[in-house]
């Protein structure tokens, strides 16, 4: 399997320097030719599009026969309890490498994407 | 009886005193640290905050006093939580995790945060941006990863208990290599509630000690559902501890496979205690059926393009907007977030994002991704067969013994064959321990896994812990002074 690594890495969001990708291409190659031992398993056409969409916990309670609305929470509003662990401006902000903007309104200051 | 339940008798009959304890004990865990690298960070302020608190009855519960070390990617507020990554060095955690709310409810000591493999993602312990923990029967072999920290510091004595998490074997593998319990409880069984996500659908937090009840006493503590994780199920919470009370197993059946117990690549020794642990069940009166799962052998291939796909979604906030490390060198945005990821994640964590986001990709997402996911689906239904006929599954937990430190980071796909016997398990979102049985010719501690059905995490205890009795595992002295 041969891969474009330049391709990937845009995906990625990731730069390679000169190194990585000569280490990185062989590495991801070994590994995808070993993946490869999937294409073994036979699998129809209809089975591929139903695992696109394939829901690994739909699939662990149906085979355990549990109801999800039963044993899960509701997918509703929250409480006022968990509303309350939402994070503060201060705490959201706390991490950012930049910040700015008045006491409690702060927001993250990233470059521009639009010229003046 | 393991140093957990041991020093919470010495606690309750006052034979010694949280205080007495934390001086004597935090020298040593700081001298023993500086040895293993067990912990990237120890917490001396929190624990002096925390012994005061149990001197003065402000902090008490089931767990009161406990040392006790927290993966590097659980949440503990207000400390710093890296994922033993460069591009959160400076990452502070606003909330702690449900179950680091849960432990500390029932009066835990937070020792330290323990070494990881970055985002967890690793079996060896070196991905760490920190320097490899290692073992300690071995300072020169790694305690396993990617929860090799919290491994190292149960084995190495530097706490009584600890947190890992466990997405393709990452509790049980350091568990075997360091001769310790390590619980993968159900997926769904414990919340993750405030635990970095690294593959969402298989990621558990789970408890690592020295034996079954102790690691019964912290499952105790944090299972249950939590309103903050939608994947955290409504189910009865056994009593853990109970369930290692003494009881036959004379109705337990067994599977194996003569695959993995007699496979030619395992060590000699690993066969002869691999039997001797089976002989074990025998007499205590479970009977062992073979069994071959057809499609365990692809659960490495399959695991190596789900968990990166879920990886290369799950890291993409990582991008030196909100928090993390930012770059100082930029003209753009996107060169911002770019050039932030590449400065700040590792080989390991950069290999899997490409793997992810190439198996995600379009043209190739039918071939892997939904190829893969198909034989998750088949794993799953193979294992509810074998449930069909057995109770638990007994199998190796590693392949092979301690990896040397700095021989095996070059050639990832080496590491990822050590899974073999860890991985099915997780696809399948099942619970499972690992358990020492013995050590091999150089002395180094070797584990078997339990697995058990769905949320049957009282029946692998109670399993276990008749099985301690009958054949007590005998710590041998360790490499750190």
């Amino acid at each position: 399997m041969k891969l474009d690594l330049e391709q990937v890495s845009r995906l990625a969001y990731l730069s390679l320097t000169e190194s990585e990708k000569a280490r990185f291409e062989k590495q991801l190659e070994e590994i995808l030719n070993f993946v490869d031992q999937l294409q073994q398993v036979p699998m129809t056409a209809e089975e591929t599009k139903k695992m696109g969409q394939f829901h690994v916990q739909t699939a662990f309670y149906e085979s355990l026969k549990l109801d999800p609305l039963e044993k899960l929470r509701p997918d509703s509003e929250q409480s006022e309890e968990l509303q309350s662990l939402v994070l503060t401006n201060e705490e959201a902000t706390q991490n950012a490498p930049k910040a700015s903007g008045l006491p409690n309104e702060l927001l993250y200051e990233v470059p521009s994407i639009m010229e003046n | 009886m393991g140093r957990l339940h041991q020093l919470l008798r010495n606690f309750k009959e006052k034979k010694a005193s949280y205080r007495e304890y934390y001086s004597d004990e935090m020298p040593k865990i700081k001298r023993r640290n500086e040895e293993l690298g067990a912990y990237l960070e120890i917490f001396e302020e929190l624990v002096e905050t925390q012994v005061t608190e149990l001197e003065s009855g402000k902090r008490a519960g089931r767990l009161a006093g406990l040392p006790l070390a927290i993966k590097d990617i659980i949440s503990i507020q207000g400390q710093r939580l890296t994922a033993a990554s460069k591009i959160l060095e400076n990452y502070r955690a606003p909330r702690s995790a449900t179950v680091v709310e849960r432990l500390d409810r029932e009066g835990a000591v937070f020792v330290g945060r323990s070494n990881c493999d970055e985002f967890a993602m690793g079996s060896s312990n070196e991905n760490s941006a920190y320097g490899p923990a290692k073992n300690p029967f071995d300072l020169s072999r790694s305690p396993g990863g990617s929860s090799g920290g919290s491994a190292s510091a149960v084995a190495g004595e530097l706490c009584v208990g600890a947190l890992g998490t466990d997405t393709g074997g990452s509790i049980r593998l350091p568990a075997a290599f360091c001769g310790i319990t390590g619980l993968k409880p159900t997926y769904g069984r414990v919340s993750r509630s405030g635990v970095i996500a690294f593959a969402s659908s298989l990621d558990q937090v789970g408890p690592m000690a020295d034996d079954a009840l102790d690691c019964a006493e912290i499952l105790q503590v944090i299972s249950g559902a939590d309103p903050r994780d939608s994947t955290a199920m409504k189910v009865p919470v056994e009593d853990f501890v109970k369930a290692c009370e003494p009881s036959p197993l004379k109705d337990l059946k067994i599977g194996y496979s003569p695959d993995y117990l007699e496979s030619e690549s395992l060590p000699e020794a690993y066969k002869k205690e691999l039997q001797e642990a089976k002989r074990s069940f025998e007499k205590l009166g479970a009977k062992f059926y073979p069994m071959t799962l057809e499609h365990l052998p692809y659960s490495i291939a399959a695991y190596y393009i789900i968990a990166p796909a879920e990886a290369s979604s799950n890291l993409a906030r990582y991008d030196g907007v909100r928090f993390g490390h930012r770059t100082k060198a930029f003209e753009s945005l996107k060169e911002m977030i770019v050039q932030s990821r590449s400065e700040g994640f590792g080989d390991e964590v950069k290999r899997r994002i490409m793997i992810g986001s190439f198996a995600l990709s379009s043209g190739y997402f039918d071939a892997y991704y939904s190829k893969a996911q198909f034989v998750r689906s088949l794993i799953q239904k193979e294992f509810l067969e074998a449930f069909k006929k057995v109770d638990l599954l007994f199998w190796p937990s590693s392949p092979r013994p301690p990896f040397p430190l700095g021989k095996e980071e070059k050639d990832p796909l080496s590491l990822y064959l050590a899974d073999i016997f860890t991985i099915p398990v997780n696809l399948a979102g099942l619970p499972a321990l690992s358990f020492p049985i013995g050590y091999d010719e150089d002395s180094l501690p070797i584990g078997a896994q339990l697995i058990g059905r769905a949320f049957a995490e009282a029946e692998l205890l109670r399993s276990l812990a008749a099985y301690e009795r009958e054949r007590p595992f005998e710590k041998r002295p360790l490499a750190c002074h």
